[in-house]
Order: structure tokens, then C-alpha cells, then sequence
């Protein structure tokens, strides 16, 4: 059985249940993406063009919230938030 | 103080707190599709107790409404409007420019396109008169073949310049935006300094962010928070736009037919170095990514022409005598494609018999240089597919970068605008929440990464911590 479809939806939907913050649906998407490789189904070249940028968005938008992340949380861990929000 | 008169006044106090909160309250209903607005809260707090004779009696609440505004997530928002702006710039001159070549999605092959086209139609055209070098309609073919070779190469030169002066004018636009922004911010931050210097200005501080955000729009920013509740904003290379109730014009001016952006008290040229925005983006495509395309054209133009010029210079012509130039070119390849032309309108130009013979010795090595190196050691069919490849390739990066940059604004927002509080708490939930979030998708990308990779054998796989 091939894959790929369910892979670029899946990656789809991750992009935008991270761009919503949908922390619950990440979580299920997580389970559905682990299922799927215990699966040992097969990943064809076919339309590769069609998931690659999909993997690179959701590689971009991980690199930025990495950076969004250690900004929000060097800011919390020294307690300079409330001077930024006064 | 313990009078009635005290206890109704008390009563009177909480009264007028309660209409404060209801107030607010309203206000952000009928505010909620208001753009910048920030919301607010009430603030209830009690007015000091008195002690009399040992007892003490409490004197009301007051309320009061505070905007809810996190100044990190606003800067995070507006950094990421610029880091978007640019990209959804650079993304739409690119389009423009795979449009020009006749690139999209259900593109097969370069040699489906206009230039891919024109050339195999020339080189066609030269196998027929190879077969047939003394038939003068035959030797017609090639004129309008190169005819329209030349003319295939000057269309794209013109239409990437009309993309480069197109973008020019953008410049123009985005820079009056952007004077007519820094204006209103910097009279936003007198009123602000002015009626609220040392705390949230409310109303104000919304219009001041909503300039803000528009400008981040336009053009790279730092903001730099100054004394009294001002807001210094200069350009990403450092130029001032705004220093307190004073905003500093940006100007443009015209250098070797190229708009150049001035800006900061000297007026001092930021073009090289202005990244972000709207601008950003134009400059960047602008700037370094259509001449890096013109060049590449110019030098297939001059590759091509001067090949066949060169072979065709090593035959004899229709009329016996040694072969000239057939295509007039610059002496560099710099201008060549929008220069390129054929010299001739006279089919016996074609010097078709090599020196000494009568037939067709020299047509046979003009049509053999189809797949000949003429262009450092690739043919011009492999030098086409990999310049038309470069574009699409640049292209689809373009975009998958734009939509990622979008998912990551909207992301942003979504946080911003579903702030609840700012307390260490509430903060240190919201984090945690982001962190997981985080740690989720990225386990979703590294295992998709890693189903593709073991099935493409990829090698190298990416991992995103």
C-alpha cells in the first residue's frame, strides 16, 4: 500500500494545527504519523514533488518556532516579562 | 466614617466600579473587529481602610482598565510580519518571472517552452538545409527561424526588465507608505509621551501598534522603547525613521536607471543593506535575483549566437563568397539577449558548403551544433533545461518558504490575540503549552522525514530538535 497521500495530508495538517496551536489535534496527528510507520507500507518517488515543499514548510515554520520558543522562554526563566508588558 | 452616609457612599463607589467593568466589557464586544485593538481588563482595587478609634472601616473599590498587551509577542508579530512581507515579495517576482519563460506547474520539459521551442526550430531548420543547401526557401526557413530565435531571446531581456521596472515603481509606492506611517507614528508617540508617560496609553497605544504592524509590513524594523512611553523605530541596517515626536522622510533617487533608497538623518543610501518588508523583498529579487537570471540569459544569447556565427564565418555562402556573421551581437555577453539580432535578410548569407566543396558540409556542422558545448560544455538544450530548472527550482523554494512564513505569523497572532494575562503563571502555561505543541510537530516531521528517507534512500536525514 502506498502512503504518500496520507503523508502529505498528514503534513498539512500538522502545518496548520501548529499555526493554530491545536495542541490536541497535533497530538492526535502524532499517533496517526507513528501508526503509520509501524505500518511498513511503502513510500513511492512518485509525487515527490508534491510532499517535499511540504515537508520543507513545516521544517521552516519548526526552525521558527524554536527561535520563538527559546526568545519567550529565556524571557520567562528570567522573569523579564512583566517589564516588557508594563 | 461608619455613618450611613459612609456606607452609601461605599455602596455608591462599588456601583460605579461594577459600570466600569460593564463598560470595558462592552468596549471590547464592540470592539472585538476593530483592527490593533487591544483588549482590556478591570482592575479592581480597594480604596485604603481608615482606622478610627481602633476600628477600622473600609472605603469602596475602584476599578480601572488596563490594556492587555505583551510587548514581546507584538514584537514577535511584527518581526514576523517583515520576515512574511519579504518573503511573499520575493515569492511574487519570482512568479513573475516563471510566467515570462512560460514555467508552471504543467510544464513538462524546457524544450516545451518559448526559447526551448525557438531553438529546436532553428536547429531543425538547419538539418533541412543541410539536406537541401541550394533551395532558397529552405534557406529562408533559417532567417525566420533565427528570426525568431533573436526574437525569443529579446522578448524574455525586455519582459525581465519590465519585471525590474515594475519593481521600481513598488520601491516608489512602499516608500511613500512608509513616510506617511513613520508621520503618524511620530505624532502618536507626542500625544503618548504627553497624556500617558508612564503607563498603558490605551486607544493611542493601539493606533501606535496597528501603524506599527502596518509598517513592518513595508520594510524591515527595530523598535527601540524610549523614556516616557516613546518608541524609537529605525531601518533593519540601523537608519533612523522615527525618533520620538520627529519621523525622518525616506527618499529615493535614481542611480544608473535603478531606484536607490534613501533614508536616516543623513539621508544616507540603504539600498544594499534594507532587508524585510515589502521592500525587502523587491530589493532582494530586484537586486540579486533578476540580474542573476538576466546574465544567465544573456550569456545563452551570446553562447548560441556566437557559436553559430563563428561556424557559419568557417563556410562559404549562397553567393560563393566566405561566410559573415549570422546573428549581431554585443562584444561582451553583457546586453546580449536583449541586443541579439539577425544581420541578414539574405537567404544566401548562409554559408551552408564548407570551403572547397559545393554542398552542404558546413550545414551539416551548423545543424551538429545542437549538440555541441556551446555553452561551457553543455548543449544549449541542457543549458536551457538548467537555467528554466534554476528558475522553477527558485521559484517552488519561494513559495513553500512564503507559506511557511505565513503558517508562522498566523501562529503568532493566534498567541498574541488569545493572551489572557500576563501573570507568571498564566505565562508559564502558555509556554508550556507552545513547548508541546512544538515537540509534537516536530516529531511528526522527523518521523515523515524518516519514512521517506529509508524509502528513497535519501542518505543524510534531517533532524529537528
Amino acid at each position: 500500500m502506498m502512503i504518500n497521500q496520507t503523508l502529505i495530508d498528514i503534513l498539512d495538517e500538522t502545518v496548520e494545527a501548529l499555526s493554530n496551536l491545536d495542541l490536541e489535534k497535533l497530538n492526535a496527528l502524532e499517533r496517526r504519523i507513528v501508526l503509520l510507520a509501524e505500518s511498513n507500507s511503502n513510500f513511492a518517488r512518485d509525487n515527490i514533488g508534491l510532499i517535499l515543499p511540504k515537508k520543507r514548510q513545516l521544517e521552516i515554520m519548526l526552525q521558527n518556532c524554536h527561535v520563538n520558543l527559546d526568545a519567550l522562554t529565556r524571557l520567562h526563566a528570567r522573569n523579564m516579562r512583566n517589564q516588557w508588558a508594563q | 466614617m461608619g455613618s450611613i452616609t459612609s456606607l452609601i457612599d461605599i455602596a455608591q463607589q462599588a456601583l460605579m466600579a461594577d459600570q466600569e467593568a460593564l463598560n470595558v466589557t462592552s468596549n471590547n464586544v464592540a470592539n472585538q473587529n476593530t483592527a490593533g485593538y487591544t483588549r482590556q481588563v478591570v482592575n479592581f482595587q480597594s480604596v485604603d481602610a481608615v482606622t478610627l478609634s481602633g476600628s477600622t472601616f473600609g472605603s469602596g473599590v475602584t476599578a480601572s482598565a488596563t490594556s492587555q498587551r505583551d510587548r514581546v509577542l507584538e514584537q514577535q508579530v511584527q518581526q514576523q510580519t517583515q520576515t512574511q512581507a519579504q518573503s511573499g515579495a520575493f515569492e511574487s517576482a519570482l512568479q513573475q518571472v516563471e510566467n515570462i519563460f512560460g514555467l508552471s506547474s504543467t510544464t513538462s520539459s524546457a524544450s516545451s517552452t518559448v526559447l526551448g521551442t525557438a531553438i529546436n526550430s532553428f536547429f531543425s531548420s538547419l538539418t533541412a538545409l543541410a539536406s537541401n543547401p541550394s533551395d532558397t526557401a529552405t534557406r529562408q526557413n533559417v532567417l525566420t527561424a533565427a528570426n525568431t530565435l533573436a526574437g525569443a531571446f529579446n522578448s524574455a531581456s525586455n519582459q525581465l526588465a519590465q519585471v525590474s521596472t515594475s519593481l521600481n515603481q513598488q520601491v516608489v509606492g512602499d516608500v511613500s507608505q512608509v513616510n506617511s506611517l513613520t508621520k503618524t507614528i511620530a505624532s502618536l508617540n507626542a500625544q503618548i509621551t504627553s497624556s500617558s508617560p508612564n503607563a498603558d496609553a490605551g486607544a493611542l497605544e493601539d493606533q501606535r501598534q496597528l501603524a506599527i504592524a502596518q509598517l513592518s509590513k513595508l520594510v524591515g524594523l527595530n523598535q527601540i522603547s524610549t523614556e516616557n512611553n516613546g518608541i524609537t523605530l529605525t531601518t533593519s541596517s540601523g537608519a533612523v525613521l522615527v525618533s520620538g515626536s520627529k519621523s525622518f522622510p525616506v527618499s529615493t533617487t535614481l542611480v544608473g536607471g535603478t531606484i536607490h533608497i534613501l533614508a536616516g538623518v543623513d539621508g544616507q543610501d540603504v539600498t544594499s543593506n534594507l532587508t524585510g518588508g515589502d521592500l525587502g523583498g523587491v530589493l532582494q529579487a530586484r537586486d540579486q535575483q533578476l540580474p542573476s537570471y538576466q546574465n544567465e540569459l544573456d550569456s545563452f544569447a551570446f553562447g548560441i549566437g556566437s557559436a553559430v556565427n563563428a561556424q557559419n564565418e568557417l563556410g562559404v555562402d549562397g553567393n560563393g563568397n566566405p561566410g559573415a556573421a549570422l546573428f549581431s551581437l554585443p562584444p561582451t555577453p553583457s546586453g546580449a539577449a536583449a541586443l541579439i539580432a539577425v544581420a541578414t535578410t539574405d537567404p544566401n548569407a548562409i554559408a551552408a558548403a564548407a570551403p572547397g566543396e559545393g554542398s552542404a558540409g558546413n550545414a551539416n556542422v551548423l545543424a551538429g551544433l545542437s549538440s555541441a558545448g556551446v555553452m561551457g560544455g553543455q548543449t544549449a538544450s541542457e543549458f536551457l533545461a538548467s537555467f528554466l530548472g534554476q528558475i522553477g527550482s527558485d521559484a517552488s523554494a519561494a513559495t513553500t518558504n512564503n507559506s511557511a512564513q505565513q503558517a508562522t505569523l498566523t501562529q503568532l497572532t493566534t498567541q498574541r490575540d488569545s493572551l489572557s494575562g500576563v501573570s507568571l503563571d498564566q505565562e508559564a502555561a502558555n509556554l508550556t503549552q507552545y513547548q508541546r505543541a512544538y515537540q509534537s510537530a516536530a516529531q511528526v516531521f522527523n518521523i515523515a522525514n524518516s519514512i521517506m528517507a529509508s524509502a528513497l534512500n535519501l542518505g543524510v536525514q534531517t533532524t529537528v530538535t
